[in-house]
């Protein structure tokens, strides 16, 4: 047996460390690595709740199933964004989130 | 000192350690390898959690997929591109909102009930009920989630395209 609270420090310090990153960073990718962060720490929390609302259970995987989900979304997200990223530094000559002024390609 | 405890003391260093990696090195590309220290170690938090299935999708899909990714969009952009500096003007507002944050989180974990004890054993037959618990009730959800992507994934060849003259 082990306590809740140290995943949840652990996430929380995780989701910190985010965020942090997406305020100060100015670099397109380095704010998609933020917004990682922060979902790994999401990751972290449901799996932990799952396990502590229902660990004596194998039926009930719900917290498993939406961490799933925020995989295959998060998955997504990156090679999206990670596309309009290049697109951005393919228009503006650079990825710098202050240089790009307008939405007007 | 158990062995998960122990081995949970070795993950958290490691994912802190990774963690201050990705938030104040300047170059992208170590950015991006902390990211890959941070995910292993999530990896090794849901074995540590009895979740051996939902590991093996997070270092097969996610891991590889955001790693990979990641580099080959370095790849494509300047050397010059990769070296990223802190906006100096922005540390203020990153620590505050980070210490407000913790704090709250802390406050939120001292209004926890006392019955917080987890299991660390495996469960019998994970695979098949993740997969009940997937798309039994959230089929619907899925579905959509399913189509949008497909939609957006369209959209963004047709954004990235470059025309040929």
């Amino acid at each position: 047996m082990m306590p809740l609270y140290p995943f949840l420090v652990v996430a929380s310090i995780l989701l910190a460390l985010g965020l942090f990153v997406v305020v100060t960073r100015r670099h397109l990718i380095a704010i998609l690595i933020g917004i990682e962060l922060i979902l790994c720490s999401a990751s972290l929390n449901l799996v932990a709740f799952n396990q502590l609302l229902h660990g004596n259970s194998t039926s009930i995987l719900e917290g498993h199933a939406f961490m799933v989900l925020i995989i295959l979304l998060t998955s997504a997200r990156v090679s999206v964004a990670l596309s309009l990223c290049f697109l951005v530094f393919r228009n503006f000559n650079s990825a710098d989130a202050q240089h790009i002024m307008t939405l007007k390609g | 000192m158990t062995p998960s405890i122990i081995t949970f003391c070795l993950l958290t260093l490691f994912v802190i350690g990774s963690g201050l990696i990705v938030a104040f090195t300047k170059n992208i590309l170590h950015s991006v390898f902390g990211l890959l220290g941070v995910a292993i170690s999530m990896t090794g938090y849901f074995l540590l959690l009895s979740a051996p299935w939902t590991a093996l999708i997070f270092i097969l899909i996610y891991t590889a997929l955001t790693f990979v990714v990641f580099l080959f969009v370095i790849l494509l952009t300047r050397r010059k591109e990769i070296i990223a500096t802190l906006s100096i003007s922005h540390i203020g507002y990153g620590l505050v909102l980070s210490g407000l944050l913790i704090v709250f989180m802390s406050l939120s974990l001292l209004q926890l009930p006392g019955v917080t004890e987890i299991r660390v054993v495996a469960p019998e037959m994970p695979l098949l009920n993740l997969g009940k618990s997937m798309v039994s009730p959230h089929f619907i959800v899925i579905e959509l989630f399913s189509l949008t992507l497909v939609i957006l994934f369209v959209g963004l060849v047709t954004l990235i395209r470059r025309e040929v003259k």
